[in-house]
């Protein structure tokens, strides 16, 4: 008859009320899953776009290999400037093959002589961007000047709203999980105010009526994460590839192995502290009256 | 309630007097679930009063209280009702099957262990309450109105299995406002309590008439501090109490059977 036992039983006499904390619990940790997937997805993306050429600018063609190289070097000093790169014609067509790879007539039509040759330019802040372009736009020899700073300011709001909104999200459930939790737990401990003022008068510590509650709130808490764990998981694994589908090439996708043990560890660990917590605030209040 | 007495080690006492007259109150200041407003209680030459928090838990492991309601836990069946003190005071599991298997035999009950409160009469909830009340092996048991519920017969037989614990050496408080009860022990102390007070302590003529015909002891420091030991332990008696008792209750069964 020790604390775990006492929980489970309590638990198996009655199924319902541990069934509302348990579905609770796990729509919690399922949409918390969700949204850590999601936040961390945007991250990705931003990161990759982050990672592109800001400032691309095609050369007309013609444009002679000496006149390319001193811009190079003219913008490789230039301490704005992260990195400068350049692609060549021949680069050019490489780039242009793969990306169509399964266009054989479209390949065999193109030669490297009518595509222009390219300088990528990335800056350490997305504020100097705009001056850059508009020196690389009164050039003579540059035909065409692309930038992409506004995307990466919309990425960036969009990561950072999800953000915040996942954490409200996810804390208002949590709330409500600890709410579910703890009244469910109250309703039981006041249905055994009894057994509790008999064991008080036997000489039991707080500690031996409260571990019980306390263990009850875990396992409300655990379960709920396990089932919220296993929901998230089911979703990515079927999701994945209609996403792939959407997005096409630009990111290869696979399943986050270690994203998801790192999920469930914590969510175990934060589960069990919100189970207690419930279950100790609960008989703790009880216990006071 | 406004009263002092003292008890000795191993004393019978019973507490009588009409409803409301404070026998309850008293074994609730006993088991401190009320603090007196003022005053002292000394238990085990500790002032029960003042003892922390920490401590209470500990103090009521050292008294056994057989209640008038009988206070069974009905989640638990008969046989974890009366390990439940010994659960409590985490006592290893082979002890805690030995005691409640000789407890259950000391009260004829053992054929009902795994039955739960609801499936056992009165009488038999009652005795599952003094079982549960010995199984720390207490200093002193308080039983509250045990027979209250009871048919004559029952009460006979529980305040007889009562006395037979008395007997072997813990003290024992009975609150009883039934005369018959009274009457089965007429040479016993009786405190008697009105309006929650002592009208009447039997124990004080007792006292009186001793000190009318026994000299005064030479030891004045001796006298007083027996004087002021009101519910002190028999730490030998205490704990050999139960051994005691099973044995008394296996020889009884052996000469039976034989």
């Amino acid at each position: 008859m020790n604390s775990l036992t006492t929980a489970l039983t309590t638990i198996r006499r009655s199924p319902y009320q541990a069934l509302i904390a348990v579905l609770m619990t796990s729509l919690t940790f399922f949409i918390s899953f969700l949204l850590s997937f999601v936040v961390i997805g945007a991250e990705i993306v931003l990161k990759h776009v982050e990672s592109q050429p800001q400032i691309i600018a095609f050369f007309e063609l013609g444009t002679e290999q000496e006149f390319i190289d001193n811009m190079k070097d003219k913008y490789n000093k230039n301490p704005q400037i992260s990195s400068v790169q350049i692609v060549t014609q021949e680069q050019a067509l490489d780039i242009y093959r793969k990306e169509n790879s399964d266009d054989p007539l479209l390949i065999e039509l193109v030669t490297a002589d009518i595509l222009p040759a390219s300088i990528e330019v990335k800056t350490h802040n997305l504020e100097d961007l705009e001056l850059i372009r508009t020196e690389l736009d009164a050039e003579d020899s540059i035909e065409e000047v692309i930038y992409q700073q506004d995307v990466i300011v919309t990425l960036k709001k969009w990561t950072s709203g999800i953000r915040t909104g996942g954490i409200v999200v996810a804390s208002v459930l949590a709330i409500v999980s600890f709410l579910s939790i703890m009244i469910v737990i109250a309703l039981k401990a006041t249905n055994q105010k009894n057994t509790i003022s008999i064991f008080r008068l036997l000489g039991a510590t707080q500690g031996f009526v409260k571990l019980p509650f306390i263990f009850e709130g875990v396992l409300y808490g655990f379960m709920g994460c396990l089932i919220g764990w296993i929901l998230a998981f089911l979703t990515i694994v079927f999701s994945l590839p209609q996403i792939q589908a959407y997005i096409g090439n630009l990111f290869p996708l696979s399943i986050p192995l270690e994203l998801l043990a790192i999920q469930l560890g914590l969510g175990i660990l934060t589960s069990a502290i919100l189970g207690a917590t419930a279950g100790f605030v609960a008989v703790s209040r009880l216990m006071r009256t | 309630m406004d009263i002092s007495f003292s008890v000795d080690p191993g004393e019978f006492i019973f507490i009588t007097g009409p409803s409301g007259a404070g026998k309850t109150t008293l074994l609730r200041l006993l088991t401190r679930e009320y603090t007196p407003t003022e005053g002292s209680i000394v238990f085990d030459n500790e002032d029960i009063v003042t003892i922390s928090k920490k401590q209470l838990p500990l103090h009521r492991r050292k008294i056994g209280v057989v209640y008038q309601d009988y206070r069974l836990v009905p989640e638990l069946n008969i046989w974890e009702n009366v390990a439940l003190p010994l659960i409590i005071n985490q006592t290893p599991q082979s002890t805690i099957e030995q005691r409640v298997t000789d407890l259950l035999t000391l009260v004829d009950m053992t054929s009902k262990a795994l039955l739960f409160p609801r499936q056992i009469s009165g009488g038999e909830a009652q005795r599952i309450s003094i079982a549960r009340a010995l199984a720390l092996a207490p200093q002193v048991v308080f039983a509250d109105e045990p027979s209250g519920n009871l048919d004559s017969e029952t009460t006979a037989s529980i305040i007889h299995l009562l006395n037979k614990i008395n007997s072997l050496g813990t003290t024992l408080f009975l609150a009883t406002h039934d005369q018959q009860v009274l009457k089965m022990y007429p040479k016993t102390r009786i405190i008697k309590l009105k309006n929650g007070a002592v009208e009447q302590d039997t124990h004080d003529k007792k006292s009186e008439s001793k000190k009318d015909t026994e000299t005064k002891p030479d030891n004045e420091s001796e006298s007083e501090k027996k004087e002021a030991e009101t519910v002190t332990k028999d730490k030998a008696t205490s704990a050999g109490f139960l051994n005691k008792l099973f044995k008394h209750e296996k020889m009884k069964k052996a000469s039976q059977t034989t």
